[in-house]
């Protein structure tokens, strides 16, 4: 399959969704670099920027860039089962994930389209597609999990922000030319309300980006150092100290289909783990290997895996007849992450000191780099980002049960 | 494989089926029913009239010619309020088990069982209640054959009097294959006797027999049939025991979240303090997992589509969750947790003992693996 053919077959409504599976599995077949893996193992940051713009342009070229963005803005107009189709198409082929690109097509263009002005939109939007780099300034060294205390502060001067404060666990900021701000406009205001939402260049004056080495050696995370940086008034998303209501569609956007698409990861991973146990078994007396012990591990990771897909495929079900999503939805990160931790515990126990053996990191590959203590460690990516476990439990436990709030503790 | 799910007819009958329940088998009804003061026969006439015995049984056979998912929902309900009955077991094994059989036996057997009247249980394995380990042998004999062994951790069969006839699995004397027979439970040779266990909400009994006589036609399929039908009905009654883990899972959930919202210690309920409220969210995290396996296992089994891969991620699943959430229910409640007056040694009881009936967990994983090593 050609990839104008699978961009045509993709974005028409009329086409079967059984069709777009076998179309992507096709052009996977070819669009997918086969020996990604070896080439990213120990590549250089420059050669692991070149391939992540590479595969974006592959996806771009057939048409399943931004199967979630509407045709009006050049994406596929896809019904979530869809994108649902493609995320697991692509995942079954071994690509590669979108990581540099990926704040753009989801966080940024989720909040552009839900609060951007119309001039954003256009400025925007076709840039992201066009490989515009985003990243998120939300979190600070002070501002958590109480995201909300967040303390940058965008000091109104004329038709301009005046932008001091520190930001932190932003991925790609050193490749990004664009960043999705927080920072607090009414420091007298309670906590929610004073805060503004906007777009900064970080070609800016005053904006300095520290990349973070993280615990596999990777460099995902910056912080971001603001100096007396001057953002244009019209670079301000929604109304002055209405930020944190923006905010919310940005967060929304990274638990949909996202978490969808490594759900589907998962099971290749698991797929590894059976291999994985497979091996040791046969390769291993007994005494190294209990294999009845692997066997129970590898049904009960099988069982969790399956599980996942099922609350996934209900999801996306209530969501598109019913246009809002169960409580299985608020369930779905927190239960996709522990499982993710708890795979990566396992097969870094089952391959014992081999997976001591450190060896060349794979770039760009996360939490499935096939190195079971590297993606053990990259599962923390999860389990701590975009809310911890513990944030999340106390969703559930107030707004899904309706248990009582902490009592807040007065500053 | 596509289900065809009339929603609406699913809608009503889980409401039909909670209103019911909650308002003639509270737990004063259930205690009823365990006491053995017959106080509770109401119930059961009444489920008669709903028509539950004969959801799957067809319609010409006058019963409501719906699928496993429509059952499924009704074990779920009858699992929040710890129902059991001989019948549950007809519907589980019994009925999918008759409808494979021959056109006489479907004629006598499914149109009594569609209204309550006659019980078919299902006897699907041995000594030791293993999936798979089968004690009785069958022989043939004449133009017939004869059936010597044991069935143990019988489900429904101690409700004694009431069960007509068993479906019970036996390997083949002449080749090694399984096969299924429907055997009378008075008939000459048949000695039955229930087993007392914690669970008293559920009935469990032994068969022994020795040299019963049965006919040809009391085989169920046709030759070579047995292992499929065998593994289909294995799958459903782990199926059925995820669904009931469900709904008990349920009814804990809400019973702890009213006690963590009721219960006031310092000067506040006990539901705000963060390390209860965690194990609340863990509790709903297992039941909503349990939910979506056990669901996925009813439709699996309706579509014949990755069968038993579904039944044993739901048995495995929601078989640990039961017991887990029951015992953090317990733990929660605190000291009333832990007395008879309350209900929730009940649902600790019945968690334990669906957990090892039909397969435990690890039987399970074990076959979940062994699914997942053969392809790789």
């Amino acid at each position: 399959v050609k990839a104008s053919e699978l961009a045509d077959l993709v974005a028409d409504p009329g086409s079967s969704d059984a069709d777009v599976r076998t179309g992507v599995a096709e052009w996977a077949r070819e669009g997918v670099p086969a020996g990604w893996r070896d080439w990213m193992r120990g590549a250089s940051e420059a050669k692991f920027v070149d391939f992540q713009r590479d595969w974006f342009g592959r996806l771009r070229e057939a048409g399943i860039v931004a199967p979630h963005w509407p045709l009006d803005w050049g994406g596929a107009g896809c019904s979530l089962s869809r994108q649902a189709i493609i995320a697991e198409e692509l995942a079954r082929a071994g690509a590669p994930q979108i990581l540099v690109n990926s704040v753009a097509l989801f966080h940024a263009a989720a909040t552009l389209t839900h609060a951007g002005s119309d001039a954003q939109r256009r400025r925007h939007l076709p840039a992201i597609l066009a490989g515009e780099v985003w990243c998120q300034g939300f979190s600070e060294p002070g501002a958590g999990s109480d995201l909300a205390g967040l303390q940058t502060r965008a000091r109104r001067d004329g038709e301009r922000f005046v932008v001091n404060g520190q930001k932190i666990w932003s991925s790609y900021a050193q490749y990004a030319d664009f960043c999705l701000l927080l920072a607090r406009s009414d420091p007298e205001a309670p906590k929610r309300k004073g805060i503004s939402f906007l777009i900064l260049d970080l070609k800016s004056a005053g904006v300095e980006v520290r990349p973070i080495r993280q615990s596999t050696g990777e460099q995902e995370f910056c912080e971001l150092f603001l100096d007396d940086v001057e953002i244009p008034v019209d670079c301000l998303i929604g109304e002055e100290n209405e930020g944190w209501r923006v905010a919310q569609q940005t967060l929304a956007a990274e638990r949909g289909v996202q978490v969808l698409d490594q759900v589907e990861r998962l099971s290749g991973t698991v797929g590894r783990f059976a291999a994985d146990v497979k091996r040791v078994t046969e390769e291993r007396d007994r005494a190294a290997v209990d294999g009845g012990a692997a066997r129970q591990e590898l049904g009960g990771i099988i069982a969790e895996a399956e599980i996942l897909r099922s609350i996934c495929h209900r999801m996306l079900t209530d969501l598109e007849r019913h246009g809002g999503a169960g409580p299985e939805a608020s369930i779905l990160k927190l239960m996709y992450s522990e499982t993710l931790q708890r795979l990566d515990d396992a097969g870094t126990r089952l391959v014992g000191l081999e997976a001591q053996v450190e060896r060349p990191l794979l770039r760009g590959a996360s939490w499935e780099s096939g190195d079971w203590l590297v993606d053990y460690l990259a599962s923390w990516a999860w389990t701590v980002g975009g809310g911890t476990s513990e944030i999340l439990r106390n969703v559930v436990a107030e707004r899904v049960l309706g248990l009582p709030r902490e009592p807040e503790v007065a500053s | 494989v596509t289900v065809v799910v009339d929603a609406d007819f699913r809608a009503g009958l889980r409401e039909t089926a909670r209103e019911f329940l909650a308002n003639y088998f509270h737990s004063a009804a259930l205690r009823s029913r365990l006491a053995g003061d017959g106080e509770d026969a109401a119930v059961d006439a009444a489920i008669f009239d709903l028509g539950w015995p004969g959801v799957e049984v067809p319609e010409e056979h006058g019963g409501l010619g719906a699928g496993f998912g429509d059952l499924a929902i009704l074990l779920h309900e009858m699992g929040r309020r710890l129902y059991s009955a001989a019948w549950v077991g007809s519907a589980v094994v019994g009925v999918p088990a008759l409808r494979r059989a021959d056109a006489e036996l479907r004629d006598a057997w499914l149109p009594g069982i569609a209204t309550g009247e006659r019980n078919v249980a299902g006897a699907l394995w041995g000594e030791h209640g293993v999936p798979g380990a089968i004690d009785v042998r069958a022989e043939p004999s004449g133009d017939g054959w004869e059936l010597s062994g044991v069935a143990a951790f019988v489900p429904h069969l101690a409700e004694l009097a009431e069960t007509d006839a068993v479906v019970i699995a036996a390997r083949n004397g002449a080749g090694d294959g399984t096969e299924l027979f429907l055997v009378g439970a008075a008939a000459p040779g048949v000695r039955r006797e229930s087993v007392p266990t914690f669970d008293r909400t559920r009935h469990l009994g032994r068969l022994e027999l020795s040299r019963v006589r049965v006919g040809e036609r009391e085989r169920i399929g046709r030759s070579g049939d047995g292992p499929e039908l065998l593994a289909e009905l294995l799958d459903r009654t782990a199926a059925a025991l995820a669904c009931d883990a469900v709904g008990g899972c349920e009814q804990l959930l809400e019973m702890t979240v009213q006690h963590l919202k009721d219960r006031q210690q310092f000067g506040r309920p006990i539901g705000s303090f963060q390390a209860l409220k965690h194990r609340a969210a863990d509790m709903f995290l297992r039941l909503e997992a349990s939910r979506s396996a056990a669901a996925t296992a009813a439709d699996a089994i309706d579509g014949t589509d990755r069968r038993a891969l579904a039944a044993s991620v739901a048995k495995s699943y929601a078989g640990d969750a039961y017991v887990e959430v029951a015992a953090e229910a317990v733990q929660l409640h605190g000291g009333i947790g832990y007395t008879w007056e309350a209900d929730l040694h009940l649902y600790l009881k019945r968690a334990r003992l669906g957990q090892v009936l039909g397969g435990t967990s690890e039987w399970h994983r074990s076959r979940l693996a062994a699914t997942a090593l053969e392809a790789v």
